[in-house]
C-alpha cells in the first residue's frame, strides 16, 4: 500500500491536469483569439500566443453592436430579478416555514411541483400573455416572469428551518408580528442561504438566452448572449471576426469572473448539495 | 417545550388562527401571482393551446381537435426526428457526465495538493455563459480549428465536426459535457463529503480497500446522490437549446434538431403555435416518464440506510 502511494499520487495529479487543461482550453482560446488580428484567427496551425497583442479589437468588438446599452440591460434585468426573488422567496419561505394555517401544505406542493416544469413548455403561451399585455420588448417582460421561483422559495425554507424556535418566540413575546420576526429574525440568520440564492440567480438570468431572445425584438432590449448572436449573424459565418466575437464574449464574462471569484464558496457549497439524501 | 410562558400564550390568543391565516396568505401572494401567471397558467394555456389552430393577425385560436397532435405523430415527421436526436443528445450527455463527475469526484475526495485548484477550474465552465462558451466552440470545431490541429498531431484528418451530420450532434454533446460536468462533481463530491468517515473507516479495519471498498462501501452510500444528479441531468438534457441555437441551427439538414429547438421553430420562426405547445405537452409527458421511471427502477440500486 504504502509502496504504491507516490505512484498513485503522480497519477492522480496526472490525470487532473490533464482534465483541467481540457477544460482551461476554451477559456483560453477565447482570451488568445479576442487579442490576435483577424487573419491569425483563421491561420493552421492555430496561433497559440498572441503577441503582439491587438488590444483594439476590444473597442472594434465594443461598437459594433450597441453592447454599452445591453450591458446595462443585462445589468439591470439580473438585478431586478434578484432583488425580487429574495423578497418574494423569504416571504414565501416564512409562511411556509413558521405560520400554521389551513392550505399551507397544499401550497408548499404546488411551489415545489413549479420547480419540475421545463420552463421553454410555457415560453409559448406566456409569450401570447405578453403579447396582449403589450409587454413585447420591454424590461417588465424580461424581469417579472421570474421575479418569483419555486426553487428559491425552497432554499430559503430549508434555510427558515434552521433558526431556533426559541428566537422567534422571544420576538413574539416582544410584540413582534410576523412581518417584524421576517425582517428582524430570519434575513439576518440566513443571510450566507440569501447570498447563495442571489449568486444562482445572477449566473442563470444574465445567461438567460431563449426568453430574452423570444420578448425582445429591438437592439436597445437586448441583454449580452442574444447581442453575441446578432453579432455572429452580422458578420456571417464565413466571413466571422472571430477576434472581435471573441472580445465580446470576453466582456460578456467579465461580471461573471468577478462574481466566481469572490463568491465561489456560495455557488458550489448549497444547502441543496448538502441535504440530499 | 412542556408549558408555554405564560405572555406567550396570551400573544398567541391574541394574534390568533385567522390572524396567521391572513399574514401567510399575504406573504405568498407575490410568490403564487408570478408562479401562477407566468409557470402554471402557461402550463394550463399551452395544454389548451396544443388542441387548437391560433391564428396570428386575429389573436383568435380556433378548436382542432387532436389535428396538431395526428401532423407531429405522422410517420416520417421532423418530429419523430427531433425526438430520437434529443434521446441520443440526451443518452450521449447523461451517461458521460455522471461517470466522470463520480470519477472526478471520488478524486477530489482526497487530501490533494491543489485541490482548491482543481475545484475552481472544474467548476468555472459552470458559470460561462452558454451562449459565449458555444460561440468558442465553433471556432475550436471549426474546419482547420483547434480540434483539428490536436486531431492531426495523431494523424488523423478532422470530419468537419459542425458541417457534418455524423458528427454535429457529438460536437454539441461534447461542448455540454465541458459546461456541466464540473456543476455535477460539485454536487457528487457533497455527497461523498456527507458520508461519515468512521462507516469507510471501520470497512477498511475489516478489509475492504480500493476497489472493492468504492464499490461495496462507497458507490452504494453515494446512490442517493447519484440518483439526484441522473434525474436532474436527463431534465437537463431534453431542454438542450442554447448550444444548438449558436453552434448548428439544427443542422446540417436536421441532424441537430431537437424538440426544444424544434418548439422555438414551430412557435417563433413559422408561428404554428398550436403545433409548438403540442411539442411542449409531449415534452412535458416524456420527462414526467423518465422521471417516474427512474423513480421506479432506482429501489433496485440506491441505497438510503447507512
Amino acid at each position: 500500500m504504502t509502496a504504491r502511494q507516490p505512484l498513485r499520487f503522480l497519477g492522480t495529479h496526472a490525470v487532473l491536469l490533464l482534465a483541467s487543461a481540457l477544460i482551461l482550453a476554451p477559456l483560453f482560446w477565447m482570451l488568445s483569439l479576442s487579442l490576435q488580428n483577424a487573419s491569425a484567427a483563421f491561420s493552421f496551425p492555430p496561433h497559440f500566443l498572441p503577441l503582439p497583442p491587438h488590444w483594439l479589437n476590444y473597442p472594434a468588438a465594443w461598437v459594433s453592436e450597441p453592447f454599452g446599452r445591453m450591458y446595462v440591460n443585462s445589468i439591470v434585468v439580473t438585478f431586478g430579478i434578484i432583488a425580487g426573488q429574495l423578497v418574494t422567496c423569504s416571504m414565501a419561505a416564512y409562511a411556509l416555514s413558521r405560520i400554521e394555517f389551513k392550505g399551507k401544505r397544499a401550497v408548499f406542493l404546488v411551489v415545489l411541483a413549479t420547480m419540475m416544469v421545463p420552463v421553454q413548455i410555457t415560453f409559448i403561451p406566456a409569450f401570447l400573455i405578453l403579447s396582449r399585455l403589450g409587454w413585447i420588448d420591454t424590461y417588465q417582460a424580461l424581469i417579472v416572469p421570474f421575479v418569483a421561483s419555486g426553487f428559491g422559495v425552497f432554499l430559503l425554507r430549508q434555510a427558515f428551518l434552521q433558526v431556533p424556535q426559541a428566537l422567534i418566540d422571544a420576538a413574539r413575546i416582544d410584540g413582534a408580528g410576523h412581518w417584524t420576526v421576517l425582517r428582524a429574525v430570519m434575513v439576518p440568520l440566513s443571510k450566507p442561504t440569501l447570498t447563495t440564492l442571489a449568486v444562482l440567480s445572477f449566473v442563470f438570468h444574465y445567461n438567460d438566452f431563449f426568453w430574452p431572445l423570444i420578448v425582445t425584438n429591438s437592439n436597445s432590449m437586448r441583454t449580452l448572449p442574444v447581442g453575441l448572436t446578432m453579432m455572429i449573424m452580422s458578420t456571417g459565418t464565413g466571413g466571422t471576426q472571430w477576434n472581435q466575437l471573441m472580445a465580446a464574449d470576453v466582456f460578456t464574462l467579465m461580471p461573471l469572473i468577478i462574481l466566481f471569484a469572490l463568491g465561489q464558496r456560495y455557488l458550489t457549497q448549497t444547502p441543496l448539495t448538502t441535504g440530499i439524501k | 417545550m412542556v408549558h408555554p410562558a405564560p405572555a406567550l400564550a396570551r400573544v398567541t390568543r391574541r394574534s390568533g388562527r385567522s390572524a396567521d391565516a391572513r399574514a401567510g396568505w399575504l406573504m405568498l401572494a407575490p410568490t403564487l401571482a408570478v408562479l401562477l401567471s407566468f409557470v402554471i397558467g402557461p402550463l394550463v394555456l399551452g395544454m389548451g393551446l396544443s388542441f387548437t389552430h391560433y391564428n396570428l393577425m386575429s389573436g383568435q385560436a380556433q378548436f382542432a381537435g387532436v389535428s396538431n397532435y395526428r401532423d407531429l405523430f405522422a410517420g416520417g415527421s421532423t418530429f419523430w426526428t427531433a425526438l430520437l436526436n434529443t434521446v441520443l443528445f440526451t443518452l450521449g450527455t447523461v451517461v458521460p457526465t455522471i461517470t466522470l463527475a463520480v470519477f472526478f469526484g471520488i478524486l477530489l475526495n482526497q487530501q490533494l495538493i491543489g485541490r482548491t485548484f482543481y475545484r475552481t477550474v472544474l467548476f468555472a465552465p459552470y458559470v460561462t455563459p452558454l451562449v459565449g462558451a458555444s460561440i468558442a466552440w465553433i471556432w475550436l470545431f471549426r474546419r482547420q480549428g483547434f480540434v483539428d490541429w490536436v486531431m492531426q498531431l495523431f494523424g488523423v484528418t478532422g470530419p468537419g465536426w459542425l458541417s457534418s451530420p455524423h458528427t454535429a450532434l457529438i460536437a454539441i454533446i461534447i461542448a455540454t459535457l465541458w459546461q456541466y460536468t464540473g456543476y455535477f462533481t460539485m454536487l457528487v463530491l457533497s455527497g461523498l463529503q456527507a458520508i461519515p468517515p468512521d462507516v469507510t473507516e471501520a470497512a477498511r479495519i475489516d478489509g475492504a480497500h480500493g476497489l472493492s471498498l468504492l464499490r461495496q462501501v462507497v458507490l452504494p452510500l453515494l446512490s442517493p446522490t447519484i440518483l439526484f444528479c441522473l434525474i436532474l441531468s436527463v431534465i437537463q438534457s431534453f431542454q438542450v437549446f442554447d448550444q444548438i441555437y449558436v453552434m448548428t441551427d439544427g443542422g446540417p439538414g436536421t441532424s441537430t434538431l431537437t424538440l426544444v429547438y424544434y418548439l422555438y421553430q414551430l412557435g417563433f420562426e413559422f408561428f404554428h403555435f398550436g403545433h409548438g405547445a403540442a411539442v411542449g405537452v409531449v415534452l412535458l409527458a416524456v420527462l414526467l416518464t423518465f422521471t417516474a421511471l427512474q423513480l421506479k427502477l432506482s429501489s433496485r440500486w440506491v441505497h438510503y440506510d447507512l
